[in-house]
């Protein structure tokens, strides 16, 4: 099935779950030095973040997964690609063009938002037609990487982007 | 004089109940025409109608019972009956989230509970998943997705009101014309790429009850959608007249036809 919102699609295999949200950061309240008077944005702005994983996805989610992760078994995989400010795509940071290919090399424990034994993460930063994202992917065990990168890899280059 | 007062004020305040119940009943009839996409209001197209399981009438012919037809000619002809199909969700959440839930092809058995955030019935299992009740199969729990008609038809605030923010919710009108639900609420449960029960109830153990006997049933290589479509004993009338040679192009089937 194919999944399509906010200028993005992607198409799912069997079983796996999707989702697309236009993320809109938890109001702060202002540093009490800027006099501002009412909250404002964590992150300033609002973007797209789509997530897929071969698992059911909980209701409740952080951008980055939080609230999915934590229920992923040893043959999970997740994926976030959260879509940073326009301008973010002149910076360096986001230099690399085109949607990277999920490889085993690149994961790591110790690149996890919060460390959960046995599993690993990795994060790509890029841009497609001028939009800037961040591609952060979690496998559910270390030692499956291979062959979890392998299911994961082929869903990922699935997504299209449109321009904004 | 007093006495003949208080007579008075009492058959007044029956009388206040009596409209009152007449009123609440009607309301609730309405409510039922409703959710089963009947409209009474001639202005007003019909909504999508869903009965997949009964036979219906050629539009414009008399009904069983003799009178005409309840149903509009303009009405659209529902898609046949999934027959256990099993059918992965595509929505929206009601805050707005586009939503793609995978229910086929799971190791983990999936409850979809077709409510709607009207139907005074619909309220109790709204609270009872949200708290999360759930059913067990061979010793798996369910994920229990809940599923509302689209904003075509409900309001994404009333559904965010029922449903709470833990519960996944998906709001497709799309899901109830795949699993032919006739009304709300209606409930199908999936085990890989199987419906194994499905069907109403009025609570949550009456759900679990109608669930459990469902799955005994297909262990005997029935389903309840078998039965309610007569599709066991369209089978086997077939099976019968072909063994009699009498095949669907046979003389004796049209005999208004010259031979």
């Amino acid at each position: 099935m194919t999944l399509s919102a906010e200028g993005m699609s992607i198409r799912l295999p069997r079983g796996w779950d999707g989702r697309i949200r236009f993320a809109i950061p938890e109001p702060t309240a202002a540093l009490p030095a800027l006099h501002l008077g009412s909250p404002v944005p964590a992150g300033g702005t609002a973007n797209a973040v789509l997530h897929i994983a071969n698992f059911g996805l909980p209701a409740q989610r952080g951008d980055y997964g939080s609230g999915a992760v934590e229920k992923m078994g040893a043959r999970s995989v997740f994926a976030a690609l959260v879509e940073f400010d326009p301008e973010a795509g002149a910076t360096p940071l986001f230099a690399s063009v085109g949607m990277p290919r999920v490889r085993a090399a690149k994961f790591g424990p110790n690149a996890m938002q919060r460390v959960l034994p046995r599993m690993c993460g990795a994060q790509w930063f890029f841009s497609v037609t001028d939009r800037a994202f961040c591609l952060y992917a979690v496998l559910g065990s270390y030692a499956l990487r291979r062959p979890l990168a392998a299911v994961l890899d082929p869903v990922i280059q699935t997504i299209i982007v449109a321009p904004r | 004089m007093t006495v003949l007062v208080a007579i008075l004020a009492v058959a007044f305040v029956m009388m206040a109940v009596l409209v009152v119940s007449l009123l609440r009943s009607h309301a609730e009839i309405l409510r039922a025409l409703h959710d089963l996409g009947v409209t009474l209001d001639p202005s007003r197209p019909a909504g999508p109608a869903t009965f997949d399981l009964r036979e219906r009438n050629e539009p414009g012919t008399a009904s069983a019972s003799g009178a005409s037809s309840a149903w509009d000619e303009s009405r659209p002809e529902p898609k046949p009956g999934p027959m256990a199909d099993v059918f992965d969700l595509m929505g929206e959440s009601p805050d707005g989230e586009a939503m793609a839930v995978a229910v086929g092809g799971s190791t983990e058995p999936a409850l979809l509970a077709f409510l709607s955030s009207g139907c005074g019935t619909c309220r109790d299992f709204w609270q009872a998943i949200g708290r999360g009740e759930t059913i067990s199969l061979r010793g798996r729990d369910a994920r229990v997705v809940a599923v509302t008609r689209g904003l075509d038809s409900e309001s994404p605030a009333a559904v965010a009101e029922m449903a709470g923010p833990s519960l996944t919710t998906v709001m497709s009108t799309e899901a109830f014309e795949d699993y032919g639900v006739p009304a709300a609420p209606y409930f199908v449960l999936i085990d890989g790429d199987q419906v194994v029960g499905e069907g109403t109830a009025t609570s949550w153990a009456q759900l679990r009850d109608l669930l459990s006997k469902a799955v005994a049933d297909g262990a005997h290589g029935r389903t309840r959608r078998d039965l309610l479509s007569g599709r066991l004993r369209s089978a086997k009338v077939d099976a019968e007249l072909s063994a009699a040679g009498i095949g669907p192009d046979h003389p004796s089937l049209r005999p208004d036809q010259p031979a």
